[in-house]
């Protein structure tokens, strides 16, 4: 698959750091459910997190080739720190191109790593049906009182901010929902739980309630009622993140069934002449690449400023359902050890899962794809 | 202070060992499947380089390298890194250049960037291991040579202080610039990774090459003095025999015999 020359160093540079650095990382988030401050604090110095982001706030500028491709290499390793990639170049994004220039030092410090955002739209009764949310803004003198709970929120826990997705208006369906950028140490925030996953663990996904937190009038993102529209937006870049993401996962997994075949002997020989096994290695690594085409062809058309639903529900839908499918079959090649702790693939198969879920169930991307094929 | 750092492209020495390959006929390696890379103990010579312009602000990093085309890509890892500045140098029929040689270009290399006080370079290369180039330098530049480095730090006017790897334990010498300083490996030292928007300007900036007319050569420097017989990796072969007895005292006394027999003792 064709880069340029900047691009394939940035793909260098992700890929001696996800090697170096986080594979210690994945299994502390996985099996201890851990974060790993001093590794986020790396990535943010190294420019992964405010990768796509100006210079102005510190960001490096780079396109959203090079940040797909930065997620690609992490997620081989630790699908969470990509996912971490992702998010940080949303809540940038968003608080950017939302906020005013009051909000300038909150999405630098996002960029650099020194805070987490996370984005608060879940609940436990909306979640495909986003516009179903009940967390009310009560306009009050000078701002807004956030009452409400949310679910399932990503790095929840850890959060010094949250863009949270309210009604101010109950009676106006998605058209009633604002975006407010809430300060965690906020009075009347607070986090209820974190959720006990099966993969992507250690991330701090946690359950938030909302008990009269008081935000100012300043700290609403952009207009009332076009938080939906926002969000919406913002999803496309974050399908294209998730594809890599899963072209990640798939990647890692074909890696280390490559390595556990050529070196793993039954019968008197490696398992990798086997044509059983040489044709699942074959449809793992051409199925990885054929996602990993889908993927790039809409980070290029939204570098090059272009709309990109179709192309980024495409990416989304065929990366996590090969990645669920790759994950799957490696953890077959390696037989009875990758059912183990000791094996990536082990892990991997249980972080893929998710893909299918979050971002838009793959259900909702096939109503998308279809939506914008028959219109 | 201005460093010059040579750093050397070689095949990728991590490549599986049942992947290497050597052409007979040519007497060299394949190149296969390897990747060309830095050197790791250009590496290291970088990154102490580097070290010593974090901690001296105003220090000048050159990068340079003999070497065609596809050494600008580890010229630009060498940029991305924090060196200030890159260049190589090449003319066709340039392949197979002996220690002297190559020590006589980086020479002149450095004489024509003027106001080099310090070269650096890796205290052997990771393809053939020889060790020459280092000291050859220093004799090509008329310069102080200290091998087997980890650190360099700045000393009084002129100087700067090395420490050394001995046997048991470290030596620490003051010498007087200009100097070359041969580096070896050290956990202390191990090359950094660069930040995203270094590697970005890195593939944006302009590295400098010059060809045999830029050098001002000395044609005896030029000329070949050792003739390469034969490359070849050896075969192994081993053979085993399991000394019997009832049991170890047994086993001991008939290897012993058995040793006497081959003459070991």
């Amino acid at each position: 698959m064709f880069l340029t020359a900047e691009q394939e160093e940035i793909r260098n540079l992700a890929r001696r750091f996800a090697d170096r650095q986080l594979e210690e990382a994945a299994r502390a988030m996985d099996q201890e459910n851990r974060f790993p401050w001093d590794v986020y604090k790396e990535m943010g110095e190294l420019g992964f997190l405010g990768l796509t982001a100006p210079a102005e706030i510190g960001g490096s500028e780079a396109d959203t080739v090079s940040w797909a491709v930065v997620i690609e290499q992490l997620a081989r390793v630790c699908p969470q720190m990509a996912d971490m990639v992702m998010l940080s170049k949303e809540m940038a994004d968003f608080v950017l191109k939302h906020g005013g220039p009051q909000h300038r030092e909150a999405a630098q410090a996002i960029a650099a790593g020194e805070t987490i955002c996370a984005i608060a739209l879940t609940e436990p009764d909306a979640g495909s049906d986003a516009a179903g949310i009940r967390t009310y803004a009560e306009r009050v003198p000078n701002g807004y009182r956030l009452h409400g709970g949310k679910r399932f929120i990503t790095a929840g826990a850890y959060a010094g901010l949250t863009v949270v997705l309210a009604k101010t208006d109950r009676d106006a369906g998605h058209r009633g929902i604002s975006a407010f950028l809430v300060d965690t140490s906020s009075p009347g925030f607070s986090v209820l739980r974190t959720e006990d996953l099966m993969g992507m663990r250690g991330m701090g996904t946690a359950e938030l309630a909302f008990d009269s937190v008081f935000v100012p009038e300043e700290n609403r993102m952009g207009e009332e009622g076009q938080g939906f529209k926002y969000i919406m937006q913002a999803l496309d870049t974050g399908r294209i993140g998730i594809g890599a993401l899963c072209t990640g996962i798939a990647q890692g997994a074909l890696e280390e069934s490559l390595a556990y075949a050529q070196t793993r002997v039954q019968f008197g020989q490696t398992i990798d002449s086997f044509q059983g096994v040489q044709f699942l290695l074959a449809d793992m690594d051409v199925r990885t690449e054929a996602a990993r085409l889908l993927v790039m062809e809409a980070a290029r058309k939204q570098a090059a400023g272009q709309p990109v639903r179709l192309e980024a529900a495409r990416a989304k839908l065929f990366a996590s359902d090969t990645a669920a499918a790759v994950a799957s079959d490696a953890v077959q090649i390696h037989g009875g050890y990758g059912y183990t702790k000791e094996t990536r693939v082990e892990r991997l198969y249980r972080d893929v899962k998710i893909n299918q879920i979050w971002e838009g169930t793959n259900q909702i991307m096939r109503s998308v794809i279809a939506k914008l094929l028959t219109r | 202070m201005k460093i010059m750092v040579g750093i050397k492209q070689i095949l990728d020495p991590e490549v599986p060992v049942s992947d290497f390959r050597v052409d007979s006929a040519t007497r060299k390696p394949v190149q296969g499947k390897a990747k060309l890379v830095m050197d790791s103990y250009s590496e290291y010579a970088l990154e102490a380089a580097l070290q010593y312009k974090d901690k001296n602000p105003g220090t000048q990093v050159v990068a340079a390298c003999v070497g065609d085309k596809p050494a600008e890509e580890v010229l630009r890892k060498a940029l991305a890194a924090g060196a200030d500045e890159a260049i190589r140098a090449w003319e066709p029929g340039w392949d197979d250049l002996e220690a002297q040689t190559v020590a006589h270009i980086l020479g002149s290399m450095a004489r024509r960037l003027g106001g080099i006080d310090l070269v650096m370079v890796g205290r052997q290369s990771g393809d053939v291991e020889r060790g020459l180039v280092g000291p050859m330098l220093a004799e090509d530049l008329g310069a102080a040579c200290v091998t087997q480095a980890n650190r360099v730090e700045a000393a009084a006017a002129d100087q700067v202080r090395v420490r050394t790897e001995i046997e048991g334990g470290f030596a620490e010498a003051e010498i007087r610039l200009p100097a070359v300083v041969t580096v070896s490996n050290d956990e202390g030292i191990v090359l950094r990774l660069p930040k995203v928007r270094d590697v970005m300007m890195a593939s944006r900036k302009p590295i400098g090459s010059v060809g045999a007319s830029d050098l001002s050569l000395v044609p005896a420097r030029l000329v070949s003095l050792v003739s390469l017989k034969d490359l070849f990796i050896p075969q192994l072969s081993g053979q085993c025999e399991f000394v019997e007895g009832e049991n170890g005292g047994d086993k001991a006394v008939r290897l012993t015999q058995r040793l006497r027999e081959a003459k070991v003792v």
